[in-house]
């Protein structure tokens, strides 16, 4: 926004507001050509609007209460099983239905949605954790190091990460601490990119060359100078892998290579809602995928970027 | 072109013995030489791009199946939890002895060794999950993995053009906002409930279409039976491809559209659906194809869980199979040959890229 604009903007808009009112909010101003030419928000618009945001934020909490509640609140056990009430649609005492063994759905997909959801933060925070590492690591040492590097990522990005899940668990059937590891081993590329640039356009920065004359190692330059910086970027980083953590381990799970079928989790209560499926018993799979699409769409609604989903 | 009209005046303008020695300088003889020129050193420097990533996939397809063979030895898995479960779930009670017949004559060097070498002379080995030769799975089940991956990814490509011209020529129009925000909302789905909805519509819901298989039971191969059974596993692998394309490329068409390029084309009086076709479109597909070949191991791993969700007899289908038998000559196997692919197709879009757009330097891809 050149200082122009932000003149003309300010005399436009001045005459209908007290002095002392708040400024206008802070959306980007429209270039003249779009002034001229797109009204209001166009159908191209990259980044979502507040409406949109609060929405996500809104089924998200939600999403989370529901997860973190009703294991507490509803004393219904999620393993109990009981065939006289088996593949029941939904009713008041079974809000989401029975599955074929008579398990309340309410729940287990409340457990569920819990056991993949923590799944998912703790492998999006382990591959943050590891590229940081990586990609700190690469800007600091620099030279003919950073290059094989860089050089290995590109080559581990062009693995694909699914196939590399589903190899890795198998060996490590049944372990949710597997899958946990898969994907933070599969997952940290992008962010030692990020971090790899930014502290590389870090140090060609005045204060940071001043600290450097003044004797700081490496070491404590990304960690005084470099990561404090960082730290807005990674938790977006963090958020934007968060999404694709669900998918792996409910894709996981679904194939067989997770949490063993009783135990609930998105992907296992999906593989039994495909058997139910074929029954007619749709509720078993929709409330499932349902809670899967809420938590990704909602989570991408929220930090999406306008270079999409990473 | 235009550079062209300018100089011809000038040149023949200049006086003509100075210029003697050599052809005039925008003589067609000399721009035809010139471009020949650059097109075979940009040639040359395909060459080297191509040699260069063949030279990096060998090692790592061997640190890729090097890598399976040293978890497999690391599974805490043993005969008793093959027979139980890692957790007491029930598998196949033969499912460890696939991995300790391959593993115990030696360490998991040893083994791996004698693996990559016969397979380095043709024979990857004996599934222990099909009880057949792993060459023979593989060969058998290829083409219909290549099938469906292409025709998902060609036909996603046609409905991307058509979504993102649609929406990008009316964008303020309520139906273009839908779609946008559809398409959005795509981006978020796993391919397997990609599948598993389509699935229940198409197959269960309305009947339309067989849920699975290549062919009805007991029937015989033939085209109109895998046409009729290819179209669920084609759409699902369009469908999870179809945002992103068409996300990106309306982007750039967007871009292109407001111009410089496109502008000049309206000053020079082109009409508007050759300005689209011949300017806006090409110069947009640029950005969609450097993102494709990053994109391609999702679209592999992708296929992968659609064969199984479908149960289409592809190799992804076979590799999902062996893990689950651990079967660990099929698995590495079909594991190094899903990643080659992967990697070869991102070579493909790389120098597709290169063909496309002129001002890309082979030496920095």
């Amino acid at each position: 926004m050149n200082s122009e604009t932000l003149r003309t903007h300010t005399t436009l808009t001045a005459g209908g507001r007290a002095p002392d009112a708040p400024p206008p909010a802070r959306r980007p101003l429209p270039s003249r050509q779009s002034r001229q030419f797109r009204p209001s928000r166009g159908a191209h618009d990259a980044t979502p609007g507040r409406a949109v945001r609060i929405l996500c934020a809104t089924v998200l909490a939600a999403l989370v209460a529901y997860a973190v509640l009703v294991p507490i609140l509803f004393t219904v056990d999620p393993f109990l099983v009981d065939y006289r009430t088996g593949a029941q649609g939904p009713s008041p005492a079974h809000p989401f239905g029975t599955d074929v063994a008579g398990r309340d759905l309410f729940s287990r997909s409340a457990a569920g949605l819990r056991v993949s959801l923590i799944a998912a933060i703790a492998g999006a925070a382990g591959a943050v954790v590891i590229g940081t590492a990586a990609g700190a690591t690469c800007a600091m040492v620099g030279g003919r190091f950073d290059r094989w590097c860089m050089r290995g990522v590109d080559t581990l990005n062009a693995v694909p990460h699914l196939l590399l899940g589903i190899v890795v668990a198998s060996f490590f059937r049944g372990s949710l601490l597997a899958i946990v590891m898969v994907v933070a081993v599969t997952h940290w590329t992008q962010t030692a990119r990020l971090v790899r640039s930014e502290i590389l356009t870090l140090r060609a920065q005045d204060h940071v060359r001043a600290a450097v004359s003044q004797g700081f190692t490496r070491l404590q330059l990304v960690r005084h100078l470099g990561l404090p910086l960082l730290g807005g970027q990674l938790a977006v980083a963090a958020g934007l892998l968060v999404p694709h953590a669900v998918w792996h381990e409910s894709t996981l799970t679904f194939i067989g290579l997770g949490l063993p079928p009783h135990q609930p989790s998105l992907g296992s209560l999906l593989q039994l809602g495909q058997e139910a499926l074929l029954s007619g018993a749709w509720w078993s799979i929709a409330v499932p995928a349902g809670l899967l699409v809420l938590v990704t769409v909602c989570l991408a609604g929220l930090l999406r970027s306008p270079a999409g989903r990473s | 072109m235009v550079e062209r009209r300018v100089l011809d005046p000038a040149v023949s303008m200049t006086p003509a013995p100075e210029r003697a020695v050599g052809p005039p300088l925008a003589s067609p003889g000399a721009s035809q030489g010139a471009v020949r020129a650059t097109r075979n050193r940009r040639g040359r420097l395909v060459g080297v791009l191509v040699g260069r990533r063949l030279a990096w996939t060998v090692p790592l397809l061997a640190v890729i199946s090097l890598g399976i063979f040293a978890l497999a030895a690391l599974s805490p898995a043993d005969a008793t939890t093959g027979f139980l479960g890692a957790r007491g779930e029930f598998t196949p009670a033969s499912s460890r002895d696939n991995v300790e017949e391959l593993l115990g004559h030696g360490t998991w060097l040893e083994s791996w060794l004698a693996w990559a070498g016969s397979t380095l002379t043709g024979d990857p080995g004996w599934s222990t999950a099909y009880r057949a030769p792993v060459a023979e799975i593989v060969a058998a089940r290829l083409p219909w993995t290549v099938l469906i991956m292409a025709t998902g990814v060609l036909s996603a490509a046609v409905l991307s053009v058509v979504l993102a011209l649609g929406v990008a020529l009316t964008p303020h129009h309520p139906v273009s906002r839908t779609v946008v925000g559809g398409l959005w909302a795509v981006t978020a789905l796993p391919s397997f409930l990609v599948s598993l909805g389509l699935m229940a519509v198409f197959a269960i819901g309305l009947g339309w279409l067989p849920a699975g298989g290549l062919t009805n039971p007991g029937a015989d191969l033939t085209a109109g039976q895998v046409a009729t059974h290819m179209v669920l596993p084609t759409a699902a692998v369009a469908v999870s491809q179809v945002p992103w394309m068409s996300l990106h490329l309306h982007e750039a068409l967007r871009a292109q559209l407001n111009g410089p390029a496109v502008e000049a084309a309206r000053v020079r009086g082109l009409s508007e659906p050759t300005i689209v076709a011949r300017h806006a479109l090409p110069a947009a597909a640029i950005p969609v194809v450097a993102i494709a070949g990053t994109r391609l191991p999702e679209i592999v791993a992708g296929a992968a869980v659609v064969e199984l969700v479908l149960s289409w007899p592809g190799l992804g289908q076979a590799l999902v199979e062996a893990a689950l038998a651990q079967d660990l000559a099929l698995l590495a196997t079909v594991g190094v040959l899903l990643t080659a692919a992967s990697l070869l197709g991102g070579l493909l879009a790389d120098v597709a890229l290169v063909a496309l757009d002129p001002r890309t330097d082979p030496r920095e891809l």
